[in-house]
């Protein structure tokens, strides 16, 4: 199942110029422990996604608000030349189709 | 009497027992404030109005040019109306950042813009300017000593680029605003400033405790980004020494559990620094976050409550389970949300003591 398909909220944003946040919220605990689970939400993973080497990936987990957060360092920093989402609003894009 | 002692006053008599209402107008003032939801709030009598004016996401070129990023008249209208809002209910006003990055050229933008809407209205106001910027010689002082540490990955800061720099701000945290709140002010406009310390410094001067303060705060400073849909009407946080309630004052938008805890995202990344062992240097003022160890919980305002016929809908507690979003959003009352700390943590907050307005020394240039 693609993680679009289960998860209620998935979003993301800058966390200061130099990095944005993902974050992946679900509606239960059964699904939230099926995308913890999975390896497909792994440093390991998402790296390649977002073109960024595995060290600097952070994936959190917070089982109290059935959410995983997704750190990862911007390649442009907000608002230089080159930069095509000044906010980070956009990079969401490449986990909904992930397979989990 | 000046509006920050007028709150402190009344919050000193009441010992505790009176919550706290916050009218959080704009996450980033003059991109616009909607005047249904802004009215609707000054309706439920806030105890003061907070606006955060800045932000870091759009990168450095703001601080660097002095512009502001967002239109002059659109801004001038926007503080026109949250200084006339906030003096007629003789209620203080905080900004944060103002002028889009919060440093001097930034800052006397404003102050140009707030001294002619005061000059047009016939304002009068006591008035406190809190400046940002960092002297160059403070600076590579500093970093000949050790002091400057990079985060996000920025590379190292030399002499040469502080030199080349056109505007350097520090940005302040709650001691500031607690220095201005203690001399007894209307107006607050700050430099560069944290988002949160607009909004947690005056509760945590009138005894709140600073956990539930800090992370009202670090939501309503975004107004109502943290409703369903988003938007930019204002928000109004009602706070007591055990959580607080979010409610959207625009009829349009509502708070729920889930839209709250999608917002929350940056109350969790003081979070997440601690637990990555990072600079926790975004604590407004020197405290820690408050522990994000939270519970949301949908239920209707309490003036929803007392109005609604349909009894099988509010006994159904809509929304208590996230699987179940609230249901009964008849689309005029607003939804609130109700964030609860766990016991620990609220003795815990209990036992700081919080209504102290001296000056911190962690905050001392």
């Amino acid at each position: 199942m693609k993680l679009q398909d289960f998860a209620q909220v998935v979003r993301s944003k800058n966390a200061g110029p130099r990095r944005f946040t993902l974050d992946v919220i679900f509606r239960s605990d059964a699904d939230y422990q099926r995308a913890v689970q999975s390896e497909a939400l792994t440093a390991a993973k998402l790296a390649p996604l977002y073109g960024v080497p595995t060290s600097d990936v952070k994936v959190i987990n917070y089982p109290l608000g059935r959410a995983i957060k997704i750190d990862i360092p911007r390649r442009i920093m907000s608002g230089d030349p080159g930069d095509r989402d000044v906010y980070g609003a956009q990079q969401r894009a490449p986990l909904l189709g992930l397979e989990i | 009497m000046s509006a920050s002692f007028r709150v402190l006053d009344s919050f000193a008599k009441s010992n505790g027992s009176e919550p706290m209402r916050i009218l959080g107008a704009s996450g980033q003032l003059g991109y616009g404030v909607p005047t249904p939801a802004f009215d609707a709030g000054l309706e439920r009598a806030p105890h003061f109005i907070g606006c955060d004016m800045g932000s870091i996401d759009p990168g450095p070129y703001y601080l660097g040019s002095g512009e502001l990023a967002t239109a002059p008249a659109a801004t001038r209208r926007d503080l026109r109306k949250v200084l006339l809002g906030a003096l007629k209910l003789k209620i203080p006003l905080v900004i944060g950042s103002a002028g889009s990055a919060g440093a001097k050229p930034h800052l006397e933008q404003t102050l140009a813009m707030v001294r002619e809407i005061a000059r047009a209205e016939s304002l009068h106001f006591r008035f406190a300017v809190l400046r940002a910027d960092i002297d160059k010689a403070v600076l590579k002082a500093a970093l000949a000593s050790g002091g400057v540490v990079s985060i996000d990955d920025m590379p190292a800061l030399d002499a040469r680029e502080v030199d080349a720099s056109s505007n350097i701000v520090g940005q302040m945290g709650m001691s500031a605003f607690k220095r201005a709140l203690a001399a007894g002010v209307d107006v607050i406009i700050a430099g560069r400033a944290c988002d949160t310390a607009i909004f947690a410094t005056l509760p945590t001067m009138a005894g709140f405790p600073i956990g539930p303060a800090e992370h009202m705060a670090k939501i309503i400073e975004c107004a109502s980004l943290c409703c369903v849909p988003g938007g930019r009407d204002s928000m109004l946080a009602t706070l007591d020494h055990d959580g607080f309630v979010l409610e959207s004052m625009a009829p349009q938008r509502r708070a729920t559990p889930v839209s709250v805890r999608a917002s929350a995202r940056r109350a969790l990344q003081g979070h997440r620094r601690d637990a990555l062992g990072r600079p926790a240097a975004r604590a407004g003022g020197g405290a820690p976050p408050g522990r994000a160890r939270m519970r949301h919980e949908a239920r209707l305002a309490d003036r929803c409550r007392a109005h609604r016929a349909n009894r099988g809908a509010r006994s159904r507690r809509a929304g208590r389970n996230p699987a179940q979003p609230a249901r009964h959003h008849d689309g005029a009352r607003p939804w609130c949300v109700r964030e609860r700390y766990r016991r620990r943590h609220r003795r815990g907050d209990r036992r700081r003591p919080t209504g102290d307005p001296t000056v911190s020394r962690r905050h001392s240039q």
